[in-house]
């Protein structure tokens, strides 16, 4: 491949890189379950994103570029699944809210 | 020293591979890239692994259970970046298959998990109030401060 096609790959991981990083962070900084789920779902999707989109302009074949889309279809079908229903049942169970929380519609309905 | 330490894991990695050749035609040959996109992965090894002491500490620590199923998934999918952070190392899908296998079992074990704290939960009626004779009324506890 070309230098240039590496350089973009190069970036693609960067940017990747740092939705994974500020992802972490979330998880370790935020102040309850939900805001952590916030954090982590969407920073590791976009930040595996990044990184596969890397893989397609490092080596580029036919191949590589099927699986990478494959991959990147179940992320973004799975991610938001799999949180939606951990922040559910985080709900259901009554994990308690950050005390700066504005508004509760889940439980102002009388669910949960 | 740490950059060293970090291309020595990839090229442990690299040689572990072997030098069986590419198996799709037209990539690139393993190891041959551009001197910016190998110290990008060089870095790349260690935000993962710094991203996966964090998720560690809230596994550990997290005060709700989903806390840590949560913990347990970005972990799952450190993992995965970890693995396609390979595959662009070695220039070889060898280990791609790993990546998709890593993430469909985080996202089952997720969806799992949730159906278990979903299922211990305390039942309650369409008006709030709880199934369980024992138990007082369900709803949202008191929050934090």
């Amino acid at each position: 491949m070309s230098a240039w096609s590496d350089i973009v790959a190069a970036g693609f991981v960067l940017v990747g890189l740092f939705f994974f990083f500020v992802g972490a962070i979330g998880v370790v900084r935020l102040p309850d379950t939900y805001h952590r789920l916030h954090a982590a779902t969407k920073a590791q999707t976009l930040g595996l994103v990044g990184l596969l989109v890397g893989v397609m302009f490092h080596i580029g074949t036919g191949a590589v570029d099927a699986k990478v889309i494959t991959v990147i279809v179940f992320l973004f079908t799975a991610g938001p699944v799999g949180s939606h229903m951990l922040a559910k049942a985080a709900l259901r169970v009554g994990d308690r809210q950050w005390k700066g929380t504005l508004s509760d519609e889940h439980a102002e309905d009388g669910l949960s | 020293m740490w950059a060293e330490l970090g291309l020595s894991v990839l090229a442990a990695a690299e040689a572990a591979e072997g030098s069986g050749g590419s198996v799709g035609s037209g990539g690139p040959a393993p190891g041959e890239m551009h001197p910016l996109l190998r110290y990008v992965l060089t870095a790349s090894v260690y935000v993962l692994c710094a991203g996966m002491a964090m998720c560690l500490f809230r596994l550990t620590v997290g005060p709700e259970l989903a806390d840590r199923v949560l913990a347990a998934d970005l972990l799952s999918l450190h993992v995965v970046g970890l693995t396609v952070v390979l595959t662009i190392y070695i220039g070889d899908l060898v280990f791609f298959d790993a990546a998709l296998v890593v993430a469909i079992i985080g996202f089952v074990s997720t969806v799992g998990f949730s159906q278990y704290i979903f299922a211990t939960a305390q039942r309650t009626g369409d008006d709030g109030r709880s199934l369980d004779p024992a138990a007082g009324p369900g709803g949202s506890e008191g929050r934090i401060g």
